[in-house]
């Protein structure tokens, strides 16, 4: 325990907290503002919980899943860039907790993302003063819904970033995954199978529990166990040739 | 003594080729082991499995006596390393490189000073390491090696990319590490003359396999040494002394023969006076290592 602490304050040390800080706001800005700039007059819903829904839209089809994968990226790049993976993998520490480590930042950034995501969205929705009241209850089950959902793409991004030096292939391979998973997301007998559409199909605001909306929680599992078990037999196992 | 480092038919294979054959390695404690081969030999792939980097084909690697797959993290703790091109976080400074290994270690905080001092860092310590010059990177590398305390360091071409003014700094600081610190180190290199100034013993390694181990003294005993004969008419002289059965070859004015013992010697010397030729030097010339390593490949490439 104590040697995966240390690791998790070393990932801490290495880390640029600004260029993390300006990846968490872009998102949430972007997404939170139009939808809340927008018109919904036109239909007689919830004007909030209509606005929430764009929002949710907007970053969980693109924002989301790719900072997921720039995040992972941002992850290994310090060891990828300069040798780094010789340097730590010859230290008296196992690769699984080298592994899990990474593995809990990267759970520590897409929590915090949500976090920021729904602030945003509720500093926005006061700052334009918009009147209608929506439940918490639905907001708060719809972060953490998209939180769990996105942990697939987020193993399977870790996995991604190990086979990768560079940071342009695997953004590359994110971008042109996450943007036909609106089209993905229609499709009910695919899209909660994709996992670039998991995240936007668990935001979906709803009244039921957490991961009711339109994904089984099996899925999600699966889908974690497979990345996961996947990233990290690789991680273990694999030469170090850089 | 016992072995720190022992290898037993290490083999790796990339594809089809070959690169580490039958390698059985063996480092003492007290040694400065020098691995000497020339480039693509297969000494960085031999450190990567050293250090449990890379996985052999076959074969075991001992550390401490211990078999490397089941006892890495225990053995590891004993051992610093420097593998190939230098490891560093470029946007940290180096005393920032130094803390995160320092915490992994859990060692305490005035241990970065120590080493810091020793490479001569302290000055740089602030600076980022993205601005420091390959030499500082190097020394960076080393330090950190060393942050542990270990028994052993395992150094793959320290010297690489260095001014001979670092070169000279960093063999002189090798060699006092077993007598001050009594760290035993197995250190790289395709140079013959550097492995001469630092290593108490030798293994060379050529296309994957090992030509040679032992003492550096061993390796200069293996090739005889050939003596010079410094003589009058050294043309005619020679053929007297092929007539009578001696290789002789003609350099530059001078008459060489290979592998003379004391009682030979004396003889040719004899048998050149009483031809009335006269003799003006007799020396002996010890091959060098170049050389001897030319003759144990039996290749005429050089590193
Ligand atoms: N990952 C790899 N895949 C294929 N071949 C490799 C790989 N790594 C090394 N080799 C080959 O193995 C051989 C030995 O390489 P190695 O790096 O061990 O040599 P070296 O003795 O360290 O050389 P140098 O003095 O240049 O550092 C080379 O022919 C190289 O091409
Ligand atoms: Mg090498």
């Amino acid at each position: 325990m104590t040697v995966f602490l240390r690791l998790v304050s070393n990932e801490w040390i290495k880390l640029q907290k600004w260029l993390v800080l300006v990846l968490l706001v872009v998102g949430p800005i972007f997404s939170v503002i139009p939808s809340l700039t927008m018109d919904h007059s036109s239909t007689e819903a919830n004007q909030l919980l209509m606005a929430y829904s764009t929002a949710v839209l907007q970053y969980a089809w693109i924002f989301f899943p790719i900072l997921t994968g720039v995040f992972a990226a941002l992850i290994c790049r310090y060891e990828h860039i300069n040798g780094g993976w010789k340097q730590l993998l010859v230290q008296p520490v196992s690769r699984s907790q080298i592994y899990l480590a990474k593995v809990f930042l990267l759970l520590l950034f897409t929590a915090t993302s949500q976090i920021f995501f729904v602030s945003a969205f509720l500093v926005g929705t006061w700052w334009y003063g918009i009147g209608d009241s929506i439940s918490w209850e639905i907001i708060i089950r719809s972060a953490i819904s998209g939180w769990l959902a996105v942990l697939p793409l987020a193993a399977l991004q870790l996995w991604i970033s190990f086979l990768w030096r560079s940071f342009g292939v695997p953004f590359a391979i994110n971008i042109a995954l996450a943007l036909p998973s609106i089209l993905a997301a229609q499709s009910e007998t695919f899209g909660p199978y994709y996992p670039w559409a998991q995240p936007m199909l668990a935001m979906v605001p709803s009244e039921g529990d957490i991961l009711d909306a339109s994904i089984k929680v099996w899925v999600i599992l699966v889908g974690i166990l497979i990345a996961g078990i996947g990233g990290w037999l690789h991680f273990i196992r694999r030469d170090m040739e850089w | 003594m016992s072995n720190l480092i022992q290898t037993i038919n290490l083999t790796r294979r990339y594809g089809k080729q070959i690169v580490v054959k039958d390698l059985n390695l063996e480092v003492k404690q007290g040694e400065v082991y020098g691995f000497l081969g020339p480039n693509g030999a297969g000494k960085t792939t031999t450190i990567r499995m050293l250090l449990g980097l890379i996985r052999p084909t076959f074969g075991e690697v001992k550390l401490f006596g211990k078999p490397l797959n089941n006892h890495r993290r225990e053995v590891l703790w004993r051992v610093g390393a420097l593998v190939e091109s230098p490891s560093y976080y470029g946007h940290l400074t180096g005393r920032e490189n130094l803390e995160v290994t320092r915490r992994l270690l859990g060692l305490p905080r005035e241990r970065i000073d120590e080493v810091l001092s020793l490479v001569r860092l302290t000055k740089a310590a602030d600076k980022k390491v993205k601005k420091y010059s390959l030499g500082m990177k190097q020394r960076l590398g080393i330090a950190s090696a060393l942050l542990g305390k270990p028994d052993l360091l395992i150094l793959d071409e320290p010297t690489n990319g260095l001014d001979p003014a670092g070169i000279q700094e960093i063999r002189e600081f090798i060699m006092d590490l077993p007598k001050q610190y009594g760290i035993s180190v197995l250190v790289s290199s395709h140079l013959l003359s550097e492995m001469e100034q630092m290593a108490t013993q030798v293994g060379i390694i050529h296309q994957g396999k090992l030509i040679f181990q032992g003492s550096i003294t061993t390796l200069q005993k293996k090739s005889r040494p050939r003596i010079r004969f410094g003589v009058g008419d050294p043309r005619e002289a020679q053929h007297v002394l092929q007539s009578r059965g001696w290789q002789v070859s003609l350099q530059e004015g001078e008459l060489w023969i290979d592998g003379l013992d004391r009682n030979a010697t004396a003889q040719i010397v004899e048998c050149l006076v009483k031809e009335h030729f006269s003799v003006y030097r007799v020396e002996e010339v010890k091959p060098s290592l170049e050389e001897i390593f030319l003759r144990l490949t039996g290749k005429e490439e050089s590193l």
